[in-house]
């Protein structure tokens, strides 16, 4: 049931790919051995038996939780508020790289 | 007038009875902000020219118009366009911000090394960690920089740099207070609270913070109890004490902490011995929610609309996000993440059926005492070993607060953490009153002041 796991270079830069994220050589060689350390602490979770458990995503106990029909968003910004941090812009459009 | 150790309450009733005006009080904490804080790295931003009652906060609190960095480089230059919920109602009760405290990156630590902007120190032994993540938070409140400040804590982030630095820190109930405008780390854990000196300081600002936000989904309906008077009311409570949790905790602070139930007892309080699940499995369940939720929710800063690139990202937070992928990875999400889930719900249970028994859970805050600088790269996951004690109840969502109960060997606080049933901040404040007014923490945060002087 147990699949053998090792994070090799390949295997981290694949992880990384998905993230999104550049990893610099020393940053390869530092992450392999700390991400298999924690893999191998974490493990210990298998100790438990939890076949009849429910997980528990939230401790709030809230259901569907929305705005009433009708209320205002007092807190919504101005074009010009959404847009004053960003660097790439033309006429109130985010400018991003070519997505298809 | 000397104001040098004055709780914030204290400071609030000589503004009212027009003693002192709020700007004089501003601009004393301003000052001693600028001369201590090449010193102790504790804030990233000073703001000056304001003219309400002093208080920071943490970096990652969205504060409108003034720098907000979570102590990152990606977003080292960006301006929030709005407030947290939190920010805006203490500046709608004349609080104004003195500035925004140094943190662990994204809140990724337990020290502030992993900071962009370089650690704080701690005021005690400026060759040690305040603490973490909330360490520049703790900082400023011991060495008197700030009569309060606000962090947050995922699992320990406010109980621990607060053990580390002498001071009180406050974890209010998952969804107590609101997250919105908070930058996200963990978001089924994230919880704003109060750094402070005193309990009655925490209860203040946690009766202004709490409460139903609309813009946080998240956050509880419940009534806000006013805390400043109920923590006043002289309860005895049941209080459980549990052998899991003094494995490998340094002799020093187990020997304040049982000299802690000792008053306790003399007290009227009763202690019952009670069984928790061992908090090594709430490490790993931490780790792998946590990371899990880092992942989903550092995926947001991509560059386009603020902030610098993916490529700002330090190693810390590439740690996590990578691991957070793997855990939610088609083949491994059961095993790891959704486990996880399920052992939270063991641990939620085994709490419930200990308050069974008991009114409230005391133990230490921390296994150790401030480490110095320079630790944190030794662990592979250094901030879950810190924070082992706190993070069980984090998990289960409950409130907790960390005091002060005296020094080690060379003169280091040490803080034991008083752990209650969700929405019971006020019996968990309460009792922490209770110890204050019994024993004024030792007076050891006096000692601290005299080596900042104004």
């Amino acid at each position: 049931m147990k699949k053998s796991l090792k994070f090799d270079k390949k295997y981290l830069i694949y992880l990384a790919s998905l993230s999104l994220l550049t990893l610099t050589e020393q940053e390869i060689k530092s992450l392999i051995t700390k991400l298999e350390e924690t893999v191998k602490y974490i493990d210990n979770i298998n100790a438990i038996q939890t076949d009849s458990t429910s997980p528990t995503y939230q401790t709030g106990d809230l259901r569907n939780i929305f705005f009433k029909d009708g209320e205002k968003n007092q807190r919504k910004l101005s074009q010009d508020e959404v847009f004053k941090n960003s660097r790439n812009k033309s006429n109130n459009y985010f400018i991003t790289k070519k997505i298809i | 007038m000397e104001l040098k150790g004055k709780k914030l309450i204290e400071l609030i009733s000589l503004i009212n009875s027009k003693q002192l005006s709020a700007t004089e009080v501003f601009n004393y904490f301003l000052k001693r902000s600028n001369k201590y804080n090449k010193q102790l790295n504790a804030y990233l931003t000073i703001c000056d020219n304001q003219t309400g009652i002093p208080i920071a906060f943490k970096d990652n609190f969205l504060t409108r118009n003034i720098r907000t960095t979570a102590a990152s480089r990606v977003l080292e230059h960006y301006i929030p366009p709005y407030n947290a919920t939190v920010v805006e109602k203490l500046l709608n009760k004349g609080f104004s911000v003195l500035g925004k405290t140094n943190m662990d990156a994204w809140a990724h630590g337990s020290s502030t090394e992993t900071s962009d902007f370089g650690s704080s120190k701690n005021p005690w032994d400026i060759t040690r960690s305040p603490g973490g993540s909330s360490g520049g938070a703790s900082s400023v409140v011991a060495s008197y920089l700030c009569p309060v400040s606000i962090g947050s804590e995922t699992a320990g982030s406010i109980r621990q740099p607060s053990a580390w630095s002498g001071v009180v820190g406050l974890k209010p109930t998952y969804g107590r207070v609101s997250r919105y405008g908070v930058i996200a780390m963990g978001s089924s854990l994230d919880s704003p609270g109060v750094i402070a000196l005193s309990v009655e300081d925490c209860a203040y600002i946690l009766s202004i913070i709490a409460g139903k936000d609309k813009y946080d989904a998240t956050s509880l309906t419940e009534d806000v109890p006013n805390y400043s008077e109920s923590i006043k009311k002289n309860k005895k409570y049941v209080i459980g004490i549990s052998e899991e949790y003094l494995k490998d905790i340094e002799p020093d602070i187990k020997k304040n902490y049982f000299k802690a139930i000792e008053i306790f007892k003399k007290m009227g309080h009763k202690i019952k011995k009670i069984k928790l699940i061992d908090p090594s499995y709430s490490v790993s369940v931490y780790t792998i929610i946590q990371r899990a939720e880092v992942s989903s929710n550092l995926s947001r800063y991509d560059g386009l609309r603020f902030g610098n690139n993916r490529s700002s990202f330090s190693e810390e937070a590439k740690k996590r996000i990578i691991l957070g992928t793997f855990t939610l990875t088609q083949g491994y999400v059961d095993e790891y993440y959704k486990k996880a889930q399920k052992i939270r719900t063991l641990i939620i249970n085994n709490f419930k059926q200990a308050f069974n028994n008991i009114d409230l859970i005391l133990a230490p805050t921390t296994p150790n005492t401030a480490l110095k600088l320079g630790e944190f790269q030794k662990y592979s996951f250094f901030g879950e070993l810190m924070d082992r004690l706190n993070e069980p109840s984090s998990i289960a969502g409950l409130p907790g607060i960390s005091i002060p109960v005296g020094l080690d060997k060379t003169k280091l606080p040490i803080g034991i953490q008083i752990i209650g049933k969700k929405l019971d901040e006020e019996s968990v404040m309460n009792l922490a009153y209770q110890f204050e007014k019994e024993t004024n923490f030792f007076g050891i945060i006096k000692e601290l002041f005299k080596k900042y002087p104004d």
